[in-house]
């Protein structure tokens, strides 16, 4: 009897489910793709998915070098880059039908799979970072999309999220189209943009190191067109240990990566790291002078987590006396953050997911954020750059913010919080709900 | 045809003499048994003892970090205790299909959980790490082939393929537990035996778990994995120390998401247990010696002879103990060779090594042993970069004539 009425469900359920309409496609993507819809930049970053040609003008199939005959005229300047790139100059011309279609109604944004057809080893290479998990390259875009406050928020105050993170569908964040040149993504300048300011203090660590100061000095004498190998460069720039006798996979080496949780740097997979940065090392240095660095760089983290623990602890206990003001409950949470809702509560440390919660937040969290993720973080990127002097300005940093924290808190305890007229800045208002309604 | 009488024999209580006082003997400590005996104080102390230092070695491994200390501390720390203790255990046991079953099991947990990840790290991919990649053959292609491997055997041979003989969460509770295996640690009857449900919700995280690894990594995935992973670890270890009072088999009767898994198998797969209710004579030794505290005759009785049970791990307790060859394993084999009858005498010859069998099988299974750390040996030098990886691919995946 039971199999009957399986079967009537079954056959009842199928037309059922499909005269009662199916919902539509999401517009966006990733976990919250019902929620957000893309802006028209959206198709520079994430061509395979939101690229939609352009069609109504310049019907017709362009072989070759006809593209060329127009577009000198109207865009000279990416024909001037393709000019002066390998692609022309190969033996055989890489002709722009090769990257973008020879169909002018159905032209292609190319991804990083395009460049892969006749480049497989270079996008193997990056797709294998996200064997690595978060942070990479390879998987940047997913955590842009999939963070709640991307999907909430107005389009115009994430839009330059995406600048970054869209590296994961773009090959052109690092080799600059049309010129594509091997020689500027080998320089820093390739990385800076993104890695630079404070979630990503690169910059500053590494031009404070002895490899930067040399480069400063002297890499503009230096023959980038030489590959990432040992004896082609007096000191060693970013790609040149990130990225290996050019292996377009960067994370095989990340341990501490943003370094906002401690990390036992003795698991299987970090000793394994931890071998292929004395590898690197040992390219120019003797072998084991890597295990100095790698003492060191672990004292320096053990004494910031020493430092760090106790003022988060601080901060847990002022939230239980109910001094972090204004609370989780006076401020206005994500819409679509219905646990924020259900139980507000102020996020600390890595374990409450601190690192999303950045704004909306009272003072004192904010000055512990900044101690947490940006201080620390630098200290470590100065010490993993083996620029000593730079993590111990960062640590000098961390100590004196961790005492105004402190300070701080006295006066909480001491005179008691403050309750505050909360105008709505950003969370409400016109021009916020408009764009709410439209994302 | 003659009436058979009962002879009715009253009781009668010892007026005036003072009841005997319970004589605590205890089981010395180079002998051990189905049966539980009680053991001294220390030897209880020291096992709890071995407990906390394993869930000291894990704690420091996952949370405090503190590499300059002079105690061994890390996630190895638990499998070291049971080489430690399985040795002595395996001196121990008078049991000899026990005592083969512990051989077995600390050499398992000695070799693939402990040398292997130790000597040849190996890094595992993130969760939701894509198919279609060139290195991704190189651990899914055998990972798969082991995981259903394992289930088929389970399958065909029950649940003890993995808890019973490979299992390092039994292993630790049988070598270093061994002291809370009597009825004053082990809680029994009939609510204990209810609460072998509480598993099942474990078993829904794990499913959940399966879910998430075949999902592209995002925050859902990845922040639900870490809570499966707290929630599996966090019992796994805090029941260390809760022995006691709980059993040594607390985590695997109440709460263990795999063995439910295996358990399912179990139910649904070839093993079970025969019960044959005309020569048992329901002395219910069987049951006093399960460490899972199956009811076994009962089920046997009730069953009509068959004891099917998500919960056999198939030490074999119940059956080398059966004083009257009531009990016998039933499993493929049986299928195969009809006439087999994996009773007592047959599993107690498991172990006697005058017979060139036993002999040529401990032989065989320390050649399987050296040939997987061979290959571990062999795999950890060529597993690297990625760089490397392309041109070894069919190496990896274990054909070598796909190497170009």
């Amino acid at each position: 009897m039971w199999i009957a009425r399986l079967v009537l469900v079954v056959l009842l359920a199928t037309p059922g489910a499909a005269w009662s309409g199916l919902p539509d496609p999401p517009l966006g993507t990733g976990e919250h793709a019902d929620a957000w819809r893309p802006d028209p930049m959206h198709e520079y970053w994430d061509p395979a998915t939101f690229h939609r040609p352009e069609t109504g003008r310049m019907a017709g199939i362009f072989a070759g070098k006809e593209c060329l005959e127009c577009h000198a005229v109207i865009t000279p300047g990416i024909v001037k880059d393709w000019q002066a790139s390998r692609h022309a100059t190969t033996g055989t011309p890489v002709l722009c039908p090769a990257c973008h279609g020879e169909d002018h109604q159905k032209l292609i944004f190319p991804t990083p799979q395009t460049c892969g057809t006749c480049h497989p080893e270079r996008l193997a290479q990056m797709e294998e970072e996200k064997k690595y998990g978060f942070p990479s390259h390879a998987l940047a875009m997913e955590r842009v999309v999939d963070a709640k406050h991307f999907a909430d928020k107005p389009k115009a105050e994430v839009a330059s999220c995406l600048q970054c993170h869209s590296v994961a569908s773009k090959c052109d964040s690092c080799h600059t189209r049309h010129r594509f040149d091997p020689a500027e993504a080998r320089r820093p300048e390739a990385c800076l943009p993104c890695h630079s300011g404070p979630p990503h203090p690169d910059d500053e660590s590494f031009f404070a190191s002895v490899h930067g100061q040399k480069y400063l000095q002297e890499g503009k004498n230096w023959d980038w067109n030489r590959k990432l190998a040992p004896g082609n460069y007096p000191a060693p720039t970013c790609a040149y240990c990130h990225m290996r006798n050019g292996n377009h996979q960067v994370a095989d080496k990340a341990v501490w990566k943003f370094g906002i949780r401690e990390i036992n740097p003795r698991t299987a997979e970090n000793t394994i790291k931890r071998k292929r940065w004395q590898e690197t090392c040992a390219d120019c240095h003797p072998s084991g002078v890597a295990e100095g660095f790698f003492a060191a760089l672990d004292a320096e983290r053990k004494a910031s987590w020493n430092l760090l623990y106790p003022v988060e602890a601080l901060l847990k206990k002022l939230r239980s006396q109910g001094l972090l003001r204004p609370s989780a409950r006076e401020r206005p949470p994500y819409p679509m953050d219905l646990m924020a809702r259900l139980l507000p509560r102020e996020r600390i440390g890595f374990f409450e997911g601190q690192a999303s919660a950045f704004y909306n937040v009272s003072a004192i969290e904010r000055d512990y954020f900044e101690l947490w993720y940006f201080n620390s973080l630098a200290a470590y990127k100065g010490m993993a750059h083996q620029a000593g002097g730079y993590a111990k300005s960062m640590h000098e940093k961390m100590e004196e913010a961790a005492r105004a924290i402190e300070a701080q808190a006295r006066a909480l305890t001491e005179q008691g919080a403050k309750p505050l007229d909360l105008t709505p800045i950003w969370m409400e208002g016109e021009y916020t709900r408009f764009n709410r309604e439209h994302n | 045809m003659t009436a058979v009488t009962h002879r009715v024999i009253p009781i009668q209580p010892d007026a005036g003499k003072p009841a005997p006082r319970h004589i605590r003997r205890l089981m010395p400590v180079n002998q051990q048994r189905s049966l539980a005996g009680r053991y001294a104080g220390w030897v209880k102390m020291l096992s709890w003892l071995a407990f906390a230092w394993a869930f000291a070695g894990w704690l420091n491994d996952t949370w405090f970090y503190q590499f300059n200390t002079p105690l061994w501390l890390n996630r190895y720390t638990e499998y070291a205790l049971i080489l430690i203790f399985g040795l002595w255990r395996i001196w121990a046991e008078k049991n000899p299909y026990t005592r083969k079953r512990l051989l077995l099991l600390v050499g398992n947990v000695a070799v693939l959980w402990w040398a292997i990840p130790w000597l040849f790290p190996f890094i595992e991919p993130h969760v939701g790490y894509l198919a279609g990649l060139p290195a991704f053959p190189a651990l899914h292609t055998p990972g798969t082939i082991t995981f259903f491997l394992v289930l088929a055997a389970v399958f065909l041979f029950g649940r003890r393929v993995i808890c019973g003989w490979n299992c390092p969460c039994v292993a630790i509770r049988e070598v270093v537990g061994f002291p809370f295996r009597h009825n004053d640690h082990v809680p029994r009857g009939t609510w204990p035996w209810r609460l072998r449900h509480l598993k099942w919700l474990w078993f829904a995280l794990y499913l959940g778990a399966m879910w998430a690894v075949t999902r592209p990594a995002n925050n859902t995935t990845t922040a639900f994995l870490g809570f499966f992973g707290l929630m599996v670890g966090l019992p796994y270890f805090i029941t260390f120390l809760l022995t006691p009072w709980i059993g040594n088999r607390g985590y695997c009767r109440f709460l263990c998401p795999y063995g439910a898994t295996f358990g399912l198998l179990n139910q649904v797969g070839m093993f079970r247990i025969d019960h044959d209710a005309k020569t048992c004579i329901e002395c219910g030794l069987c049951v006093k010696v399960c460490d899972m505290n199956i009811p076994v005759w009962q089920m046997g009785k009730s069953a009509g002879g068959r004891v099917k049970t998500t919960e056999c791990m198939g030490c074999g307790r119940c059956i080398t103990e059966c004083p009257t060859q009531s009990l016998a394993f039933h499993d493929v084999r049986n299928t195969i060779f009809p006439r087999l009858d994996q009773n007592r005498p047959f599993l107690r010859a498991r172990n006697d090594w005058s017979r060139p069998l036993v002999r040529l099988r401990a032989a065989g299974y320390l050649l399987v042993l050296g040939i997987t750390l061979a290959g571990a040996w062999y795999y950890s030098a060529q597993v690297g970069t990625l760089n490397e990886l392309p041109a070894r691919m069919g190496a990896l995946c274990g054909l070598p004539v796909l190497s170009w």
